[in-house]
């Protein structure tokens, strides 16, 4: 147990105000996209591409560790590799050229052992890598919060402008593209707001674990929503929630902050499948 | 025995260069000298045909003959491997705000059963397009589509989750989708599938007065011979190439085989009396 209580050390450090705001932010942009990774089938693209962040993320390690800034050029390099997989992967599914699951595990396993191989060519101590893996909320700095809060608003941003367009493609896309809507331009956008939302989280949750962010709020108000707006609705509030609880819980017990946010999240997700099931 | 249709006169102009007005009363559908290949077979073989204005189509025709490729021909998802194929005067892909003319409803959905989305909802859908990017739907279109609901005879079900409804109140849903933009065309794909038959006879009856109140022209491909039969003004088989039933002409199972030049498949064979009776009554 802790000394000092989490509200006061919100107050005492700024480590923890980062903490607390990039969680809550990342949960919330999380649980919106869960909408439509849920509705659309898409865990496992969204797997595809947090692993290949991996990639990036040794890549900029390599290159930028002397530099200033190096947190930031690394996000930003990590960024590109997201967005280059997340574009093939678009194009792979798209197509009849690979099956769809066969380019993610091709495309994710590579990016990924180029990053084992950047990460080896390093001659410094590499244990930072696992902060990447599965998050370090607590070195969240400054700067990262604000390109996070930057993210994070040009995501919510673009769902909001294309609420209906989304709604209509998860729901049927053959009759949207008939309909007469961008359809290809909305599948390459969601990959494009996957790979945004993977980067910021990355500090927070970890390139292995951001995929259960991604996936079970959704899941959850799924099974509780009657419709579109619902869903979000329930999404968000389980993403906020669940952020809230794992952080405080984490810093109660002195557990890592990601993982204990998941686990919040599948007991919720847990809650909903037996409230659902009473309701039936 | 088969009837090829006339040719409509056809400017060879392309799209762009022709007049408002002539778009504007431009033929729902001409199709000419249509062919499309996949993956090296031939799907479709020199189909001509031209769907006139308050005209009713059936297409039928035996799985696999191309009926669904045909549609997604004319609906722009897929392109021909020759041959064109103009839509209110464009080409499918180039329709633009013409779009809006059309209104389709798909096969037994594919959508996912639980998927959050109330029966109002999926209505408005289709009125998304007409409203256009960053904009919302708003209470016109809301009232126009309760509207549509009401017509047929599912506005009770307005707030229901879509998935929770009957095959036949979900098609019901779906042509009132379909209906939103005001189309002048209406494209429907196997609409009776897993309806029971008084839900079929009442989905035919209601599309016959939708199609008389609001000037539609229809385009209906479908497996219900007995039932297609007695309400579209046209009939064509198609299997690789389309044949035309002419409705004077008494057709028996010589004349069929030879219309149909396909091997009909058993649902077929046991629509064959329908047919035969059919054509029979319009002779006498």
């Amino acid at each position: 147990m802790q000394d000092i209580s989490f509200f006061k050390s919100l107050v005492a450090f700024a480590f923890m105000r980062n903490a607390l705001i990039a969680g809550v932010v990342v949960g919330l942009v999380c649980s919106i996209l869960s909408v439509y990774v849920v509705l659309k089938r898409l865990a496992f693209i969204g797997q595809g591409i947090s692993h290949s962040a991996f990639g990036g993320i040794a890549l900029g390690l390599l290159l930028f560790e002397q530099t200033a800034e190096p947190g930031l050029k690394t996000d930003a390099i990590t960024l590109g590799f997201c967005l280059i997989v997340a574009l093939l992967i678009g194009w792979a599914s798209r197509g009849r050229r690979v099956s769809a699951d066969s380019a993610i595990g091709i495309f994710f396993a590579v990016s990924m052992a180029v990053g084992v191989i950047l990460v080896g060519l390093r001659e410094r101590y590499t244990g930072e890598v696992f902060s990447y893996l599965f998050g370090d909320i607590l070195a969240v700095t400054s700067s990262d919060l604000i390109a996070t809060l930057i993210v994070a608003a040009l995501v919510i941003a673009v769902v909001v402008a294309f609420f209906k367009e989304l709604f209509f493609f998860c729901f049927d896309e053959q009759v949207a593209s008939v309909n007469g809507l961008p359809v290809r331009f909305l599948h390459y956008l969601l990959l494009t707001l996957l790979a945004l939302t993977v980067v910021i989280s990355i500090k927070v949750v970890g390139i292995v674990l951001v995929s259960a962010f991604l996936v079970i709020p959704g899941a959850a108000a799924k099974l509780l929503a009657r419709n579109f707006r619902q869903m979000f609705l329930f999404a968000a509030v389980i993403g906020l929630a669940s952020a809230l609880a794992g952080l405080w819980l984490s810093y109660l017990i002195l557990i890592p902050s990601g993982a204990t946010i998941v686990i919040v999240q599948f007991l919720i997700l847990l809650g909903s499948m037996l409230l659902k099931r009473a309701t039936a | 025995m088969t009837t090829p249709q006339p040719k409509p006169a056809e400017s060879n102009q392309e799209p762009s260069a022709e007049p408002a007005d002539a778009l504007q009363n431009a033929l729902p559908i001409v199709v000419e000298h249509l062919s499309f290949s996949y993956n090296g077979a031939l799907v479709l073989q020199d189909i001509d045909f031209v769907l006139r204005r308050g005209v009713s189509l059936g297409l039928i025709g035996p799985n696999g003959g191309g009926k669904t490729t045909l549609l997604k021909l004319i609906l722009g998802q897929l392109k021909p491997s020759s041959g064109t194929i103009r839509v209110f005067g464009r080409p499918p892909a180039k329709l633009g705000k013409l779009r809006a003319k059309i209104g389709y409803v798909p096969q037994k959905a594919l959508f996912d059963p639980a998927f959050p989305a109330t029966a109002l909802d999926v209505v408005l859908m289709g009125s998304y397009f007409e409203a256009g990017l960053f904009s919302r739907v708003g209470s016109e279109r809301r009232s126009r589509a309760l509207a549509l609901m009401t017509r047929l005879g599912v506005a009770a079900l307005a707030n229901e989750q879509i998935g929770k409804l009957s095959y036949g109140q979900q098609q019901r849903v779906f042509i009132a989708r379909g209906l939103m933009s005001s189309p002048e065309l209406l494209i429907l794909d196997e609409p009776t599938t897993g309806i029971d038959t008084e839900g079929q006879n009442r989905f035919f009856r209601q599309l016959d007065e939708l199609k008389h109140d609001l000037n539609l022209t229809v385009l209906m491909v479908s497996h219900n011979i007995a039932r297609l039969a007695d309400y579209v003004d046209e009939i064509a088989c198609l299997y690789r190439t389309i044949h035309w039933h002419d409705r004077s002409e008494l057709v028996n199972q010589q004349v069929l085989e030879k219309v149909y030049a396909c091997e009909l498949d058993a649902f077929f064979q046991r629509h064959r009396q329908h047919i035969t009776e059919f054509h029979t009554q319009q002779k006498k």
